[in-house]
């Protein structure tokens, strides 16, 4: 079982709950498995949560409930409302502010006997080990593999647990890493993905349900690790598949060539994970194309022109549904096959959501000797912004 | 000799189900069955050096050799949050 040692700050003995925190906390002080002595452990507890968007949302919710004592939060975004559809702590007079200062007004409504520390800056290996190391359990919210590594190697080298969740679009997958000598990060996954290669949330989408279960689990064993009950996930990659409703697990080995905690580690300290994971800044890399690029605007102009253009929209059907131009839709992955419905004696106009899509059809096209081409500068959302406000943007 | 194979994430996608049935010759290691799927879906080729594969629910080396009845998954790392 794993365990984690406590805050040195006092022991169990030193704490007391309040007339009025017995009361809110007797569902917990009823069962023997929590009791008394368990409910002064969560109030004495350290937890920082990275991240309060999806999965952060579950987790600053249960663990301030849950009453643990000192709760740290920790992101640098803005509530938009793209967010609301999962994020549950932010509510829609929240969007625009930083999501910090609307969670930390949440949780502290909803128990005002804990601490909250917030620290809205952005994870880098310059502050990570400064910033773990007053707390006892991190929990990793993040969204991001750069992110990710940092926060496994920052838990490693401080030898902190790191309470571990991630999702996609119906699958999630939670486990602990680095607790009491098991598995950390690198010892499942040693090499991060090609950038671009697994879409983010943003990119893939994500059924809003799912983090609140994968979050919620996370904070199930974040308060089991620190009540020291039960059998932890340490050593076990849960694997939800909300679609098919299966919870798999699969054991976990620690690696030993593992370059972060095996026997003769070679990274003894934090490293630049943008560069480790192949990116610089947060987008991936837009294809390469000699396509030119058209601009909403000049699109406009030369449509109220008259001009003779083919709209080519290289989208998916559900996308097309939610907004669209008039093009002419074939998705990105049938244009080899579907290319004889297009006449290359016309100018043709591609465009997909943002212009990275479009970009990579424009480029096929151009090698199978479509000479008359552009590519739409930054998709539908850009003519939603420069041309016509009246298209949504999704 | 038969095993099943799952797949999760973008390769659920990419190869079209969660589950199939493989029909694999006796002492082929997980890296040759992940091979013939490649094959069939050459999209999945980028996917490889960050995968991991597990055999009857437990992590396992590519040079894993396979017997009849595994069950074995193909998980690539996801990050959202």
């Amino acid at each position: 079982m794993a365990t984690i040692s406590q805050s040195p700050a006092g022991s169990a003995g030193s704490a007391k709950l309040s007339k009025e925190e017995i009361l809110r906390y007797s569902r917990h002080l009823i069962m023997p498995e929590v009791g008394m002595e368990g409910q002064l452990k969560l109030k004495q507890a350290r937890v920082l949560c990275i991240g309060t968007g999806g999965l952060g949302a579950p987790l600053g919710l249960y663990l301030a409930a849950a009453g643990i004592g000192t709760l740290g939060l920790m992101d640098f975004d803005v509530v938009d409302f793209t967010n609301l559809q999962r994020q549950v702590t932010f509510g829609t007079s929240d969007v625009g502010r930083p999501k910090i200062a609307a969670a930390a007004e949440r949780l502290r409504n909803m128990n005002p006997n804990i601490e909250i520390k917030t620290f809205e800056t952005m994870l880098t290996s310059e502050n990570a080990l400064e910033l773990f190391k007053d707390f006892d359990v991190i929990v990793d919210g993040t969204d991001n593999f750069p992110t990710r590594y940092l926060v496994n190697d920052a838990c490693v080298l401080l030898g902190k647990p790191n309470v571990y969740g991630s999702i996609f679009r119906f699958e999630g997958q939670a486990t602990i890493f680095g607790a009491s000598g098991g598995p950390c990060y690198r010892c499942l996954y040693p090499e991060p993905p090609p950038p671009g290669l697994v879409p983010s949330c943003a990119e893939g989408g994500v059924l809003g349900v799912l983090p609140g279960i994968v979050g919620s689990i996370q904070a199930m064993e974040t308060i089991k690790l620190i009540l020291g009950s039960g059998d932890s996930l340490a050593g076990r990659l849960l694997l939800f598949d909300a679609l098919g409703m299966k919870f798999r697990e699969l054991k976990l080995r620690k690696n030993p060539a593992c370059p972060m905690c095996g026997e003769n580690r070679t990274i003894t300290k934090l490293i630049d994970y943008y560069e480790f994971c192949g990116i610089r800044g947060e987008e991936a890399p837009a294809p390469v194309t000699q396509v030119p690029e058209m601009t909403p605007r000049e699109l406009k102009a030369r449509l109220d022109r008259g001009d003779d253009l083919f709209v080519l929209d290289v989208r998916e059907l559900h996308e097309y549904q939610i907004c669209h131009l008039n093009g002419h839709l074939i998705p990105l992955g049938e244009i080899p096959r579907r290319v004889q419905e297009l006449d290359s004696s016309r100018e043709i106009v591609v465009h997909c959501k943002g212009g990275k899509r479009s970009a990579e059809a424009a480029e096929f096209l151009s090698k199978a000797g479509f000479r008359k081409l552009w590519n739409l500068k930054g998709g539908i959302l850009a003519w939603s912004d420069e041309v016509d406000s009246s298209v949504p943007k999704y | 000799m038969r095993v099943k194979v799952l797949f999760f994430g973008r390769l659920r996608e990419i190869v079209g189900c969660a589950e199939e049935s493989a029909e694999i010759a006796p002492g082929a290691r997980i890296e040759d069955l992940f091979a013939r799927f490649r094959e069939r879906h050459p999209e999945l080729a980028p996917f490889r050096p960050s995968l991991v594969a597990s055999r009857n629910q437990e992590f396992a080396p590519w040079s894993e050799p396979l017997a009849a009845g595994d069950e074995i998954a193909f998980l690539p790392p996801v990050s959202g949050g």
